[in-house]
């Protein structure tokens, strides 16, 4: 599967410069027909180019079942394992929410290279005129998210007061190409700053970044924090870890979908 | 504390886990040799993928600190391996679960000593073999070879591709030469396990 981006350019790559640069810098600018962002995955030694919005809606649909990660039932260490329903699960009990990492995002969006270039003003008006962090919350409020959800998050001092970003280089003078430039990884970014769980589990073979995964967590009575981590979550990283006798993966996730209107 | 693998695993190919024999096939490659390691050096392995690449990276630490390792089919023989200094070192990781494979094929970015409980062991860092000849290959591209006809009477905006194709059949081109460079000058097995991936 290859996903079709919504934009065009014009490129040519230089000798200093190595495929994978190369290959970086055109994913940087890929997104789809809907503006949402593109990956490169790797699924059964083929390269696949798949939009984030197929993924998820494809997910709703059960239609690609390479794409599902499998069952995990999230166990209060507290809870008998007999309360628990019968299911075709794995059972975790070291697992983590957090949502900490949204200022790693903001200062990635800060200091990421790339700016929108209005060649009619001169200027690049990512971050407008001060350029500061309240500025950058609206933009993604205002051209990222829906108008249901908002970004809470504690900022320090660090971050809010960067005034500091890399600006581009580009040969490219068309104004409608140029604003592509790295809106892909703006994109991707924006992923961490959904609500992230992340949790340790016997080893699960199969898992991979892209897919999904169901949880179940019950509780005796349905509350905010069982309410958040029931359901569908997408996997953004693994790490297995193989010892002599024994296999366990370490596995991150999040429910971007939280944050996308219209899904 | 880790068990040692089994005494009814003579030819080292298995570890059991839970219960599950678990079957590793490891073999460092490059252009010069390659050598299947026996599962009796095995201390640890780690895969590791994220979202932002499909490129996997991982760690495998094993006993002997030594380049001279164990062969898998004679125990009682050792052999040399040689790392060439170019970089272009391989090793090939073959998993089998219930007759579920999955080969990864790595380049060995690293290798350091370290002491665990008195003992030295061999760490080799580990990424995804593509990433190795996308860092390391250049090669001219322009999205002009994408366009059909006489492209210098073209404006600005009509030279201009669509990213995803662009994108795609860069990747091709640059598949093509990775299958190529491998066809020529390597070993039959060499070639075997790169085209694999």
């Amino acid at each position: 599967m290859w996903a079709k981006s919504s934009n065009k350019t014009s490129f040519t790559s230089n000798l200093k410069q190595s495929r994978l640069e190369a290959l970086d810098f055109l994913l940087d600018k890929a997104i789809d027909t809907n503006s949402n962002s593109l990956f490169l995955f790797k699924r059964n030694n083929s390269f696949e180019l798949r939009s984030i919005n197929d993924l998820f809606v494809d997910n709703l649909a059960a239609k690609i079942k390479n794409n599902f990660g499998g069952n995990f039932t999230l166990v209060n260490e507290q809870m008998q394992s007999e309360q628990m329903p019968q299911v075709l699960s794995t059972k975790v009990t070291d697992f983590t929410v957090y949502n900490e990492n949204s200022l790693h995002t903001l200062e990635q969006l800060l200091n990421h290279k790339v700016i929108r270039y209005d060649f009619n003003s001169k200027k690049f008006d990512f971050f407008n005129s001060d350029n500061t962090i309240d500025n950058t919350l609206n933009h993604i409020r205002d051209k990222f998210l829906n108008k249901r959800t908002t970004i809470n998050r504690e900022s320090n001092d660090r971050v809010s007061k960067n005034i500091l970003y890399k600006i581009i280089y580009t040969t490219n003078s068309d104004v409608n190409s140029s604003r592509f430039e790295g809106r892909n990884t703006i994109l991707k970014n924006l992923i961490s700053l959904s609500t992230m769980l992340s949790y340790k589990c016997k080893g699960i073979y199969n898992v991979a970044p892209g897919q999904f995964i169901n949880t179940f967590y019950n509780t005796a009575i349905p509350n905010k924090h069982s309410k958040k981590l029931n359901g569908s979550w997408m996997v953004v990283g693994y790490k297995h870890t193989f010892t002599i006798n024994t296999f366990y993966s370490e596995i991150a996730c999040t429910k971007f979908h939280e944050l996308i209107e219209d899904i | 504390m880790s068990k040692a693998p089994e005494i009814n695993n003579p030819v080292g190919t298995y570890l059991t886990i839970d219960g599950e024999k678990i079957f590793f096939n490891i073999t460092l490659i490059n252009k010069k040799e390659n050598i299947p390691l026996p599962i009796d050096n095995f201390i640890e392995l780690i895969i590791e993928e994220d979202l932002n690449s499909p490129f996997y990276k991982g760690v495998l630490r094993v006993k002997n600190y030594k380049n001279r390792f164990d062969l898998q089919a004679v125990p009682t023989t050792q052999k040399n391996f040689n790392f060439i200094e170019t970089g272009e070192n391989f090793i090939s990781i073959e998993i089998n679960k219930n007759n579920i494979s999955k080969l990864y094929v790595f380049f060995i970015v690293e290798e350091t000593i370290s002491v665990e409980n008195g003992e030295k062991v061999k760490n080799i860092y580990i990424e995804d073999a593509y990433l190795y000849r996308l860092r390391n290959d250049r090669s001219l591209f322009s999205t002009t070879n994408l366009l059909q006809g006489d492209v210098t009477q073209l404006s600005d905006n009509d030279r201009q591709v669509n990213v995803s194709d662009e994108y795609k059949i860069y990747y091709k081109q640059v598949l093509m030469v990775i299958i190529l460079q491998r066809i020529c000058g390597l070993s039959h097995l060499t070639k075997l396990a790169l085209l694999l991936i």
